[in-house]
């Protein structure tokens, strides 16, 4: 991929999967890893910021007599979601606008440009 | 490479963090590679650890900036601590320290040695301005001690010098050259005024200046190079630690 998801967008994304259910470290990294690159540097400052912003809590499942850290996300962690979700909604639009062309009509609405 | 390899191996690239975050990052990157299993393809892959390593930090440090309630937490973590203090702080605690010891030191013996009694009745005086300068020295030491380990003023640089060792370093020295000064009175017998004993050049004027020469070589020569060294070398080392371990004061 040519655009890098990085910072907040990360953040979403992560939050996004783990809306769908609890995981481990390892499963998110392949998870996003189906989509794109995704280096082994990169969940950890992510997960941990996402802790620490009590975004997300962690808790230990046995499996394979060890333990797995599992991420769950809370409630705090949702709302922050939600406000990136409609963030996006409108950051995408004007970046694909913008890339295909579009403009501004006296309404305030973009639409796109013909010819 | 193996993985208890390659987790030693990002231990040390780590030895800049605080100790619950390495193990954090450590307990993280173990699952991790317990979930890759034993498959050596993808641990072929992995970055060098000294790489991980330092995308960690830029990581860690990149998402800081974002959230600076996540920088003030990580301040407060680190001072409460009481693991470091700043430079600035460490600065002054020197030149303090400095102006205590040599100063009132210098106090005395100006004192001294504008009363001509105490040239003419050396022993009772000279004995009385060295003591006393002597147990001015070992009570600067002990409040330079008492600060650096108790109130941890001084952090343990990146390799591993401790910083507050040099006071220690300045200990043996001052203490023979105080014993020097106790039982040999330099003002009658340093090297300087046996030499000029034997030209015949033995004027008061001449002893006294004989007796501060020696004073300024044996005594703060040393002082003043530890503190230039100190100052000029450790200080910096200690700002960078200070910068790499995110705390800024």
């Amino acid at each position: 991929m040519i655009f890098n998801v990085t910072g907040r967008l990360l953040d979403a994304c992560v939050l996004g999967l783990l809306r769908e259910k609890d995981t481990y470290g390892y499963d998110l990294n392949q998870q996003i890893a189906k989509y794109m690159e995704i280096s082994e540097s990169t969940l950890y400052p992510v997960l941990r910021r996402l802790t620490k912003e009590n975004a997300l809590i962690s808790y230990d499942v046995p499996f394979d007599g060890r333990n797995r850290k599992y991420y769950h996300i809370t409630d705090v962690g949702k709302t922050i979601l939600e406000e990136y979700q409609e963030n996006w909604k409108t950051h995408s639009h004007i970046v694909t606008t913008l890339l295909e062309g579009g403009m501004e009509d006296e309404k305030g609405n973009i639409s796109k440009k013909l010819g | 490479m193996k993985k208890e390899i390659y987790l030693k191996n990002l231990d040390k690239q780590l030895k800049n963090f605080p100790e619950d975050e390495k193990k954090d990052i450590l307990d993280y990157y173990e699952e991790y590679f317990q979930e890759i299993g034993d498959e050596e393809e993808e641990m072929k892959q992995l970055p060098h650890p000294k790489e991980l390593g330092r995308a960690l930090k830029k990581g860690i440090e990149q998402t800081d900036e974002f959230d600076v309630t996540a920088i003030i937490e990580e301040r407060k973590r680190f001072v409460s601590l009481g693991a470091c203090a700043s430079a600035k702080k460490q600065l002054l605690f020197l030149l303090m320290y400095t102006l205590v010891v040599t100063g009132i030191y210098d106090f005395l013996l100006a004192f001294f040695h504008n009363t001509n009694t105490f040239v003419q009745q050396e022993t009772g005086a000279a004995t009385l301005l060295l003591v006393s300068s002597w147990v001015l020295m070992v009570l600067g030491f002990a409040v330079a001690l008492y600060f650096s380990l108790k109130m941890q003023w001084f952090v343990p640089l990146n390799n591993g010098f401790q910083y507050y060792y040099f006071v220690y370093l300045l200990v043996p020295p001052l203490l023979v050259v105080g014993f020097l000064k106790m039982t040999h009175l330099p003002y009658v017998f340093s090297p300087v005024t046996v030499f000029l004993d034997t030209l015949e050049m033995s004027t008061v004027p001449s002893r006294f200046l004989a007796y501060q020469a020696w004073n300024y070589l044996t005594l703060h020569v040393p002082v003043y190079f530890f503190f230039f060294v100190a100052i000029l070398v450790l200080l910096p080392m200690n700002f960078m630690y200070h910068k790499k371990a995110l705390v800024v004061e």
